[in-house]
């Protein structure tokens, strides 16, 4: 019946501003207990009122007032008073009595924007639950018409209008978010800060908002010229976590990027976790073109390269080491991340200093609107994040913490070298941010960690990760913002070794980046989107100091030089939509390296290999003299074709140059590896990729289909002499070789990303080979084959499924196979000194067995009632459901006069975890 | 400002998780058989004007032994000055030099290998290190008290010699758990003459245990520590006894060494180094990417040994009992039928019902652990 009323109402409402007013009539009469019903047909019999009620609500009210000329308003506020019931009175002399809520007869003042207001009218309170509230601003919202810009009659030409894209509930830009119309196709995404600037034709357009996991919105514009509009979407209330298959639908065909993909925290806290805690690292993992050389180990080998030719940024700070306790964790705490977007190729010029991706990891910002907190408890570690507003709706915190709390794990590892060994760390993050005013945002964002370890209880090894970035956004008008950056990264880590107290040792390295930038982002109209900047990096590296610890250690101080370089960088890049079909993207980047002094180099023979024999004689350079320069062009291009409105090819070209590298000679990332600058003997690394894609959408793009192909070459890759000493080397020259690379392959990915099942599915083939150029036999391997690298693994293949049973159950799936990473293992045994020892083949030559794995997870929900104390959810998930032994690595030892081979897995059996998840 | 409070918590796994890491037993596929490659592990001794040089062909992993003898070769020692010693062989690719030989520490020597097949291996020219006396060896209980670690100290008041080397050979005394008194022989019961019971055994050094004071202020060795011996082990049940030798590398030697530490002793963890080929000083003349195993060294030896005995340890330390062996009786009427075996000792009381014995190994014959009954004449 109530349903009836509004529909009345809301039918009456909107013709009422049509009817002119009319003056309401007074009323006069007696009632002595007369029923409401008998009251009503009085009043509607003496006046031209009508009443709109629902008899239920009003049999048992009888009337008792005598008005004189009375206002009928007035008079309904006595005789409702104390019965629940309320009224509402139209222009048009209709009278709503609803039961506990009162019907708005009325519009918002200015609801049609027309700038008048109805003054003198008392704001009503309304008593809707907060999700109604939301809603029916939602519906305001959309339906009235903003006009934007300075009214004109004069609609000719374009315009741009500018804004941020916010979440309602709190406050946080959205990024990613689609911005478009329909009708011409015109559309932007919402960049890191949520921010958007779209040029249109001046006139109405119907403005859409879209974006994953909000609910999608439109907003009626009359552009009249430049203006803003800032958005705030709602959360989908979907209690049910859905997997959201990276970004928007449309993006992977019509956008102009290749090789990039998205992935929001939703998405990933999907996944099946082998230590109950969400890791992105090991989420990027099961995307094509990203593959690992064991689990347990942080480092990603994208698409053929290095694990230190990925960029890693956290908030703009460079991550050095993204590992925690041994690479079982990534240094990126789930609680405070939002979104993380890898690039494998068509890298944009704003990015450079790696040769192979970039990662590019954005923290949350903290709630605008009010305090929440949240955490979580594993057996290894706990989780804590508390957010809120310092000055609502302006200034937000957010404060992150994680931490083990316990060393009990190590106990349990099978590993006898982890046994008798501890090992903890903590992490913190805190991110501030500050809308000055419309024009100007601050930023800051601060990152700490520190790891302790200690492996057969003699030697300690400690790292720490030290990050802050400031940033600065300043909008210089709808078609021009920029934003001033700078960061300072630290990673150090030390050793410390103490079981021989005459031996006792403390050795030290570390690693110091400080820089600045500007980026400038242009709108000059639909067609074109420039980003240009400029920045630099300062480089401080201590690469190694050992000294003595402890009053009676006798070990001789031993320090590094320090090394120092300057790598300066200048950009443009242009997004230029040719027509409908063909989009363009044309940049460039000029990157400028100073290694600079004070140091002193050692110079070799000419024509000699490298060697101490070779050494000749030591050069001294002084502070900020320059001892070796490197400069050079990084085009980036990339090109797409529509084939039709589902269908697009790309093609791009990108060249990177790498001025920093990571010199290790294990074969997962260890936390002992050290980085060098390029110097006038370690050139830089430079890389160019070469790639082709084909993008189909099938079935309205529920189905996405993709296809991209690469072909890389690397220059200058650092590979290693058999019996490199990489710590404590005063002349690592002498123990690095030059390498040439190169890797092609080719990615297939079909996803399904909504619907009762959905998920992906990929194949990759992918090669990785290396070479090493020299006219020294000493300095090659291999004797100058190609020979794959360790993490050349040709044949890899992910599925991703989930099935919703119902609201309430779902279903997660995850497969993995790749090929066996290449090792090299013994040929022949021999005698020398009356043990048994190894030979082994050359470099690389044989494979550990193939690696499989397949990982379910099933995730109950509570039940679904909006207003209740606590949401909960089960999550119950098993890792390597199929207890497959996959090999982490193969080797042999020769103990007590025995050669034996050994297989290391390091999750050789199911492991089951349950999660429960609550919210109140 | 209305504030209002969410807390999200999670409560991640209520169920352990057990990290399931494991090892097992890993054959690797059937590699290809290479040609035979060539080991050769020389070392010329200017203690006792002695060259030794051991000559061997690689075996593949699958085979049984661990190398080939290489035979018949013409091994020498050539100095820079052209002069030779040859090296006879004397067995299973043992070569020596047939007595004494005029070593000159001053002169930089190499070896010269002619095989069979007329191929031509050189070294490198090595220098020949005097090495320095061992100051001590010493043992101390861990920390843990489980078991003891035996050191070696040692210095150099040459600051050039740096590298030091050790091996050593130890020697250990143990009994059988019972002594055997009589002995079943065809069918009769006899006295058992020989001793059984107390048995030597003697075993070297199976690991690459080298240091350098690179990085020391001195040029001392404090503590290097040489072997461990858990708590209640065979070695220390009785009297014990170490003989280390020292030796002085040269900088390649100590780099040689550590290299084939790094690639077969030190693997297994989660940042294994890459293995790699290690080569040492030797090179094929006729064919350059011949490869060739093993080290040529020189240099002089010295040895200090000590010895350990069961009332030197601290009380907690000591055995407490042997490993128990569980008797058996044999009736006397049962003995014709019986096979040759040893007896510990009779039965029954007043009147002598049969013998006991015992199958458990080392319960009767210390032979059982791989000693042998005589006693070394270092002993005492």
């Amino acid at each position: 019946m109530n349903i009836f009323y509004r529909v009345l109402a809301l039918f009456s409402l909107l013709f009422a501003p049509m009817l002119t007013l009319a003056q309401a009539p007074r009323v006069t009469g007696s009632f002595n207990g007369t029923a409401f019903q008998k009251f009503v047909e009085e009043i509607e019999s003496k006046t031209s009122y009508h009443f709109y009620f629902n008899p239920a609500h009003t049999d048992s009210l009888t009337v008792t007032a005598s008005p004189e000329n009375q206002a009928l308003d007035e008079l309904l506020n006595q005789v409702l008073a104390g019965t629940g019931l309320h009224h509402a009175i139209d222009l048009d002399h209709n009278v709503y009595i609803s039961k506990e809520r009162e019907i708005l007869s009325d519009l918002p003042d200015d609801f049609f924007g027309t700038g008048v207001s109805t003054p003198g009218r008392p704001a009503i309170a309304f008593d809707y639950t907060l999700y109604e509230k939301r809603e029916k601003q939602r519906k305001l919202a959309e339906t009235r018409l903003y006009s934007i810009g300075v009214k004109t009659s004069n609609l000719d030409g374009k315009a741009s209008l500018a804004g941020y894209v916010r979440d309602a509930a709190s406050g946080s830009p959205v990024i990613g978010a689609a911005v478009y119309v329909e009708n011409p196709m015109i559309g932007v995404a919402t960049d890191g800060f949520g921010y958007y600037s779209i040029t249109l034709p001046k006139g109405r357009h119907e403005l859409k908002i879209q974006s994953i996991g909000m609910k999608s919105t439109e907003r009626q514009i009359m552009l009249y010229s430049d203006g803003n509009l800032n958005i705030e979407l709602d959360e989908e209330v979907t209690p049910l976590k859905e997997v959201v298959v990276q970004s928007e639908r449309d993006v992977r065909v019509r956008g102009l990027q290749m090789g990039v993909e998205k992935m929001d925290i939703k998405t990933m806290k999907q996944m099946p976790l082998a230590l109950g805690e969400t890791d992105i690292m090991k989420v990027v993992l099961t995307l094509p073109g990203v593959q690992t050389v064991g689990e347990g180990t942080v480092g990603l080998n994208i698409r053929g390269g290095a694990t230190n030719q990925n960029l890693i940024l956290f908030n703009d700070a460079t991550i050095y080491n993204p590992s925690h306790l041994f690479g079982f964790f990534s240094t990126f705490n789930p609680d405070v991340l939002n979104n993380v977007e890898l690039y494998k190729s068509g890298i944009t010029a704003e990015y450079g200093g790696r040769l192979s991706a970039v990662l590019d990891v954005t923290s949350r910002e903290g709630n605008l609107k009010k305090f929440a907190g949240s955490g979580g408890i594993s057996p290894i570690t706990g989780r804590l994040s508390l957010e809120g507003p310092i000055i609502k709706d302006k200034f937000s915190f957010l404060i992150g913490g994680r931490s083990t709390y316990s060393d009990w794990i190590l106990g349990k590892l099978k590993t006898k070298s982890l046994q008798n060994s501890e090992a903890s760390f903590y992490d913190l993050n805190i991110h501030l941010s500050y809308k000055v005013n419309d024009k100007n945002n601050v930023y800051v964002s601060g990152y700490m960690s520190k790891d302790k370890f200690k492996l057969n209880s003699d030697t300690l090894y400690n790292y720490s990760d030290k990050n802050l970035s400031l940033k600065w956004k300043h909008v210089f008008n709808n078609k021009l913002y920029g934003v001033l950056t700078s960061g300072y990264s630290n990673y150090s880590y030390s050793i410390t070794s103490d079981i021989n107290p005459v031996e006792a040792f403390n050795m030290k390295f570390a690693i110091q980046q400080t820089n600045a930038k500007l980026d400038l982002s242009y709108f000059p109209n639909t067609k074109h989107t420039i980003l240009m900047g400029l920045g630099t990096i300062r480089y401080k590296l201590s690469p190694g100091n050992m000294q003595p610890f402890g009053e009676t250690s006798i070990v001789t101080p031993d320090k590094l030089q320090n090394e120092q370089a300057l790598e300066s960088s200048l950009y443009v890049g242009d997004q230029f939509e040719l027509s409908q079909k063909l989009g363009l993207y044309a940049g460039i980047r000029y990157s400028f390296y100073q290694f600079l002094g004070p140091k002193d180099v050692y110079t070799y023979g000419a024509g000699q290999p490298r060697e101490l024999s070779s050494m000749l004689d030591t050069i001294q350079y002084a502070s900020g003299k320059t001892i070796a320069s490197h400069h050079g062009p990084e085009p980036r291009l990339s090109l797409r074709y529509s084939l039709s409105r589902n269908a697009s090819v790309k093609i791009s070209y990108n060249r990177m140059r790498q001025y920093i590298q990571m010199l290790s000679n294990t074969t997962a990332i260890a936390p002992t590896d050290i980085w060098k600058l390029s110097d006038n003997y370690i050139q830089p690394q430079i890389g160019d990729q070469y790639s082709f894609g084909f993008y189909k959408n099938l079935k309205g793009g529920l189905i996405e289909f993709s296809m991209e192909a690469y072909y890389k070459t690397m220059k200058n890759s650092v590979d290693f002499k058999n019996s490199a000493v990489l710590l404590l080397n005063h002349h690592i020259e002498t123990d690095v070789v030059n390498a040439t690379g190169n890797a092609y392959g080719i990615e297939f990915l079909l996803k399904k990303s909504a619907g009762k099942l959905n998920g992906w599915i990929s194949y990759t083939y992918s090669r990785s080979l290396l070479k090493t150029q020299s006219i020294h036999s000493s300095e090659t391997v291999n004797k100058g084959k190609y020979y794959p690298s360790s993490y050349d693994k040709p044949h890899a293949v992910n599925f991703i499924g989930n099935y919703k049973f119902s609201r309430r159950f779902n279903f997660s799936l995850n497969t993995t196979y790749s090929t066996g990473r290449p090792i090299t293992l013994p040929l022949l045994k021999y005698d020398l000194g009356g043990n048994p020892r190894l030979f082994y083949s050359e470099r690389n030559q044989f494979r550990i067995p193939d690696y499989f794995r397949l990982d379910v997870s099933i995730n109950v929900e509570g039940n679904h009632r909006i207003k209740k104390l606590a949401h909960s959810s089960w999550t119950f998930a098993v890792y390597n459901l199929t207890g497959r032994q996959n090999a982490y690595s193969i080797y042999f030892t020769s103990k007590d006069n025995v050669i034996k081979g050994y297989k290391l897995s390091i999750f050789g059996r199911p492991i089951p975890t349950i999660t429960y998840n609550f919210k109140f | 400002m209305m504030v209002t409070r969410k807390t999200y918590a999670q409560i991640i796994p209520l169920f352990l998780i057990l990290l399931a890491s494991c090892i097992e037993p890993y054959s690797p596929p059937e590699i290809e058989a290479i040609e035979n490659i060539l080991v050769v592990d020389g070392f010329i001794n200017i203690s006792d004007n002695t060259a030794s040089v051991r000559l061997t062909q690689a075996a593949a992993l699958s085979d049984g032994a661990t190398s080939y003898a290489e035979l018949n070769a013409t091994v020498m020692v050539e100095d820079e000055n052209g002069s030779t010693f040859f090296l006879t062989e004397q067995g299973d690719g043992n070569y020596y030099t047939s007595g004494t030989i005029n070593l000159d520490i001053t002169k930089k020597y190499r070896l010269h290998v002619t095989t069979t097949n007329q191929k031509q291996y050189f070294s490198d020219y090595i220098e020949v290190k005097a090495t320095a006396s061992i100051d001590s060896i010493t043992w101390r209980p861990t920390d843990r008290r489980d078991g003891i670690n035996i050191y070696v100290n040692s210095h150099d008041d040459n600051p050039e010699n740096i590298y030091y080397q050790w091996t050593f050979q130890e020697t250990w005394e143990y009994t059988a758990g019972n002594y055997s008194m009589y002995k079943l022989v065809d069918g009769e019961v006899e006295l058992n003459t020989q001793n059984l019971y107390m048995c030597w055994l003697s075993k070297p050094s199976t690991e690459i245990n080298i240091a350098s004071t690179e990085h020391l202020s001195g040029n001392l060795v404090r503590d290097y520590q040489l072997v461990f011996i858990p708590k209640g082990a065979e070695k220390i049940s009785r009297k014990y006894s170490i003989l280390v030798e020292q030796r002085n590398l040269t900088k390649e030697a100590f780099d040689f060494w550590t290299q084939l530490k790094k690639t077969t002793e030190n693997l297994g963890t989660l940042f294994d180094p890459l293995p790699s080929q290690v080569l040492g000083n030797l090179h094929s003349q006729t064919d350059s990417n011949e490869p060739v195993l093993g080290y040529f060294s020189g240099g002089s030896v010295s040895k200090k040994r000590i010895f350990i005995e069961i009332g030197d340890l601290p009380p907690d330390l000591r055995r407490s009992s042997p490993p128990p062996c569980a008797i058996e009786q044999i009736p006397n009427d049962q003995l014709s039928g019986s096979p040759d075996m040893l007896l510990i000792g009779t039965y029954g009381v007043p009147v002598v019902e049969g013998y006991t014995y015992s199958t458990g190994k080392n319960c009767m014959d210390c032979r059982d652990n791989g000693g042998v009954t005589s006693r070394p004449d270092y002993w005492d």
